[in-house]
């Protein structure tokens, strides 16, 4: 279960699309963040087969896509942008429909559907039209039917697009259940989403993958990482003991005196996790004689930030 | 090929036909108005095609085929000089409506005296010709007896007169009647497609089926949903002539096959006005009008062969001209000969099947790129 990219390049009509994205996903989730028109939609498209990369070379469990290209889309469940059901068929039928198109053995067709179903939380909808559901229950539709011929591959298109909170959970659910046991691709430009699904996450703008890791190490890497600031009352005796202590944890940190109240302000920049960098403050502070902690706060970046950071501009832009 | 596959996308889409009336409504009513209004309001029939075949071209054989061809009376057939197995080819194939043939004893009779009779065979397809080629035959023998000097001997009139053998008598409406149906069978198939996969671009249903199968397999399955959905909408187009005109077809099994090769003839060319448009209101729109245009060139309303000039020469580089001539004489006259059968089959079926794979390429890229 494994899907890999080695410097695909895809113009449209002259206008670069991708340019060289390279990257490698193996069982776990992945989810591409990026705006509109980032190029992350003609990525999905490019690992399906359904366009053809202009050059670079791509493996999906180790199979090129030029010559096995059924084989790989069988291996593929695929939920695109549109919530794509036919609103004529029951929800029952849309899902005994793709069992058949997808090779889904008869005798499990029926078992598999109905746990498909049971996993949408559809039963008591399962003979009624789909056109009379909302958009949240099409998308949860929408997803299990993806998974319903039990692919190694899942691959989410803006899984969350245009979905309440309500509905969104349950899909985060479903996706955070296949964690670890399937090689799941969510396309996203929702960050919250981006950082509560993925193992490993991944940044496109104007169609370059312009950073690759975890949504926890993205944010400590980029956005000046996690930030600590705190307000103490410090003897002058011993606040360049302090000051060095700091610099000495980390170079960036700034320590200085307001002449209003007498109190230092203390600012830690740092990369590492919140909790760990409030703890070595905090025990740099208790190994000062007579300071006293007015007020701490750690500041955690978003993605948004690392993505303002990494483009100069706003995900949304 | 899977046929699990093909079947499971055919009874999908039959159900989401059933379920949505209008799709239903918009497949037979066009039909029925059709029916309705062309057999109320019957077309005019101007020319049709009659063979003339001279067996002895002696002299007075000649001028009498001249005064058949060049008479200047009567405008309800193109005269054409024919050889006897042509002409009786043609005849028996539908493509000539009227054989007049010169008998090789013409003057052989005339200089001893006697009268001659001239055989016409006329497949009366339509009252208004018969009428009109008959009227032309008294004339065009009139002006031949009025003036029947041959060097220096002159006959007494009248010597010549004819016999005309004509098929039972066929009212128009049972020609439109079968000609609706032959409508029926390319618009029902041709809409059917065209509404079916136009709809899973606009409802970008699309890569769901892309994703699942080969191209192939989803043409297949679309096109025996298409099949069952053009014998359904048959089906109400029959009890309406059956009803209204006290029409049935000939030969009903022969219908199954006409319907086949209907399905074949129409469908790719529908699967690509489906693709490029990629909804169904205009891509049913522009199939009808194609299907419509198409029925009224090849012979809807009255034979092919009765046009002139460019329409005459438009028809018969149509197909669909070919599914028309075959399809109406069987549905009249139970069956066809052989020979037509082959022709017009290979026509048909070879321009169907050539537009069915360019549909399945144009089907394809679009597909991959919805």
């Amino acid at each position: 279960m494994s899907i890999t990219l080695q410097d695909i390049h895809k113009n449209y009509d002259g206008m670069p699309v991708l340019s060289g994205v390279s990257l490698s996903i193996g069982k776990q989730n992945f989810a591409l963040l990026g705006p509109n028109g980032a190029g992350k939609t003609t990525l999905v498209s490019i690992i399906c087969g359904l366009i053809r990369a202009d050059s670079g070379d791509i493996l999906v469990n180790g199979l090129n896509p030029k010559d096995h290209l059924q084989e790989i889309r069988r291996k593929i469940g695929l939920v695109t942008q549109e919530t794509e059901v036919y609103e004529y068929l029951t929800a029952k039928e849309n899902l005994e429909f793709h069992a058949r198109f997808y090779g889904v053995p008869k005798a499990q067709e029926k078992q598999r559907v109905q746990e498909m179903l049971e996993l949408a939380h559809l039963e008591s909808r399962a003979n009624d039209r789909v056109g009379t559901f909302s958009g949240g229950m099409k998308r949860r539709l929408a997803l299990v039917r993806a998974m319903l011929h039990d692919p190694d591959i899942l691959i989410l298109d803006e899984p969350t697009l245009g979905v309440d909170v309500q509905n969104r959970n349950e899909i985060w659910n479903r996706i955070l259940d296949l964690r670890g046991k399937k090689t799941v691709f969510i396309n996203t430009n929702y960050m919250d989403e981006a950082e509560r699904l993925s193992d490993l996450c991944g940044i496109i703008d104007g169609g370059k993958l312009i950073a690759l890791d975890t949504a926890e190490n993205l944010k400590i890497s980029h956005a000046h990482g996690i930030q600590l600031t705190a307000v103490i009352g410090v003897d002058e005796a011993r606040a360049p003991e302090l000051q060095q202590a700091l610099a000495r944890y980390a170079e960036q940190a700034e320590m200085r005196k307001d002449p209003m109240t007498g109190l230092y302000s203390v600012r830690v920049p740092a990369h590492a996790k919140p909790n760990v960098l409030l703890t070595d403050i905090i025990t740099i502070f208790n190994g000062v004689e007579s300071l006293s902690v007015k007020d701490v706060q750690v500041k955690v970046p978003t993605l948004e930030d690392v993505f303002i950071t990494l483009t100069g501009k706003k995900l949304r832009d | 090929m899977s046929f699990r596959k093909i079947m499971s996308l055919a009874a999908a889409d039959l159900k989401m036909w059933l379920r949505q009336p209008k799709l239903l409504l918009m497949s037979v009513i066009p039909l029925i108005v059709i029916s309705l209004g062309v057999g109320f309001f019957m077309a005019e029939v101007e020319v049709l095609p009659v063979g003339v075949v001279v067996e002895n071209r002696d002299a007075l054989s000649l001028r009498l085929e001249d005064e058949i061809i060049h008479s200047r009376s009567g405008s309800g057939a193109y005269w054409f000089a024919a050889t006897d197995e042509d002409a009786r080819q043609k005849y028996e194939d539908g493509e000539v409506l009227g054989l007049v043939t010169i008998p090789a004893d013409l003057t052989e009779k005339l200089d001893a005296g006697e009268t001659v009779e001239i055989a016409i065979e006329i497949n009366n397809i339509n009252d208004d010709v018969t009428k009109n080629f008959i009227q032309r035959m008294q004339y065009a023998l009139n002006e031949f007896n009025n003036d029947l000097t041959i060097g220096s001997v002159a006959y007494e009139i009248p010597r010549v007169s004819y016999t005309a053998d004509v098929t039972p008598d066929l009212k128009m409406i049972k020609y439109l009647c079968a000609s609706v149906l032959g409508l029926t069978l390319l618009l029902s198939a041709g809409t059917a497609l065209a509404f079916s996969i136009a709809r899973e671009f606009e409802d970008q249903t699309m890569k769901e089926l892309v994703m699942g199968s080969r191209f192939t397999d989803i043409m297949l399955g679309k096109l025996v949903s298409a099949a069952v959905q053009t014998a359904i909408v048959a089906l109400f187009i029959l009890a309406e002539e059956g009803l209204v005109f006290g029409f049935l077809p000939a030969n009903m099994t022969a219908q199954l096959l006409y319907l086949l090769a209907g399905v074949i003839l129409s469908a790719g060319i529908a699967v690509i006005v489906a693709v490029k448009l990629k909804h169904v209101l205009p891509a049913g729109i522009v199939v009808m009008v194609i299907n419509i245009g198409g029925w009224w060139l090849s012979g809807g309303l009255a034979p092919a062969e009765a046009w002139t000039g460019f329409l005459r020469v438009l028809a018969t580089y149509w197909p669909g001209t070919y599914f028309y001539q075959a399809y109406i004489n069987a549905a009249l006259l139970g069956g066809v000969s052989g020979g037509l059968l082959l022709r017009n089959g290979a026509i048909v079926l070879g321009f169907g099947l050539l537009m069915i794979w360019l549909a399945n390429r144009f089907f394809g890229k679009e597909a991959r790129e919805a």
